[in-house]
């Protein structure tokens, strides 16, 4: 990641692109990470590839292996126990939005006075 | 879906596993993802310019794997094996602690309890019946280790043989010990205490033999198969 402010962020936006698709591999994950961001958050393999272990150790996220013909590749899907994680954070992380909303989106207004 | 027509060789795949093993990626199941990471963007690279030569693509794929290189990712990796079987062994303890394993267990306990107090307790005995417990789990793990000659090469076994090597040491190698050795010193007398306490751990032994080598192992190889089926030729 290209910034502290994406640091803990990783997570929500894998569960969140897992969600909408049915199975993606790492490669996958940060190339539409990139494109969705317009290249604006840049994912590190060496961010990507521990959470990834880490989600499938926790059970959010379960592995498979596909043969490419020259190679294997393994592909991420969300686990049932992961659908329920993801609402949750999903559901946190609009949250989190809404309250910076009030301090910097357009129509803030940080008087003390009201 | 990112379709990319350009489709590295088979010997360039086995380069890129051989730079891997350079850069101490030894275990298979961690070189799989990281195969697959390096070709797909080498093969983006290169065919977004095709002036670009493999090994040229290759370091620059590898340079955005920042200092460190690939060594954050398998100390990763094994941290979170080690969770993953902390959770799993965890689990089939629980799963053998119920009917029919749980009266198995109770049957023995009382079985080494029975043996001890009717037909005698004398300090030979616990000493015994540990020294034939560790004859028959030295066996047992010998077998085992034997047949998962493989365990080096996959991380998902390498974790899974710590855990069970440090059952082995701590059961089988220094309580035995120690039994000898209080056998040495002192006759045991035999109070309700010591007959209970020698009796459940014969029975604990037994427990642990059953669900490290005998419980998880059994569907070792059944779960890592599944997850890389290329190792069902290898074995």
């Amino acid at each position: 990641m290209n910034s502290k402010i994406y640091k803990g962020s990783l997570e929500p936006i894998i569960l969140k692109l897992l969600t909408e698709h049915q199975a993606m591999y790492g490669y996958e994950i940060t190339k539409a990470i990139k494109n969705l961001t317009k290249n604006e958050i840049q994912v590190k393999e060496g961010s990507l590839y521990p959470l990834l272990h880490r989600m499938e150790a926790d059970g959010v996220i379960e592995s498979y292996i596909k043969n490419m013909g020259n190679r294997n590749r393994k592909y991420y899907k969300i686990t049932e126990e992961g659908q329920h994680q993801a609402a949750s954070i999903l559901e946190e992380m609009n949250q989190y939005l809404r309250i910076m909303q009030s301090f910097f989106g357009p129509t803030h207004n940080l008087s003390l006075d009201q | 879906m990112y379709v990319v027509v350009m489709k590295l060789s088979k010997w360039q795949i086995l380069h890129l596993k051989r730079f891997l093993r350079h850069h101490y990626v030894k275990y298979e199941d961690v070189q799989l993802e990281l195969i697959d990471h390096l070709a797909s963007a080498i093969e983006e690279k290169m065919e977004e310019d095709q002036s670009v030569s493999f090994e040229q693509a290759l370091n620059q794929v590898y340079k955005n794997f920042g200092t460190l290189g690939f060594s954050q990712i398998v100390k990763e990796k094994e941290k979170a094996m080690q969770k993953f079987w902390r959770k799993h062994i965890w689990k089939n303890v629980l799963d053998t602690l119920r009917p029919p394993a749980l009266l198995a267990t109770i049957l023995i306990f009382i079985l080494f309890f029975g043996s001890q107090t009717y037909l005698g307790f004398t300090y030979l005995r616990p000493v015994t019946i540990s020294f034939c417990i560790t004859l028959f789990a030295i066996i047992m793990c010998y077998n085992y280790y034997v047949r998962e000659v493989q365990m080096e090469t996959y991380l998902f076994l390498k974790s899974y043989h710590t855990y069970a090597g440090i059952i082995f040491v701590i059961f089988f190698l220094s309580l035995p010990n120690a039994i000898f050795a209080i056998g040495e010193q002192k006759e045991l007398v035999a109070t309700p205490l010591t007959v209970s306490l020698t009796s459940a751990y014969f029975t604990i032994c037994i427990f642990l033999l059953y669900v490290f080598y005998f419980k998880i192992p059994s569907g070792l190889l059944h779960d890592l198969k599944s997850q890389y089926p290329q190792l069902s030729t290898n074995i």
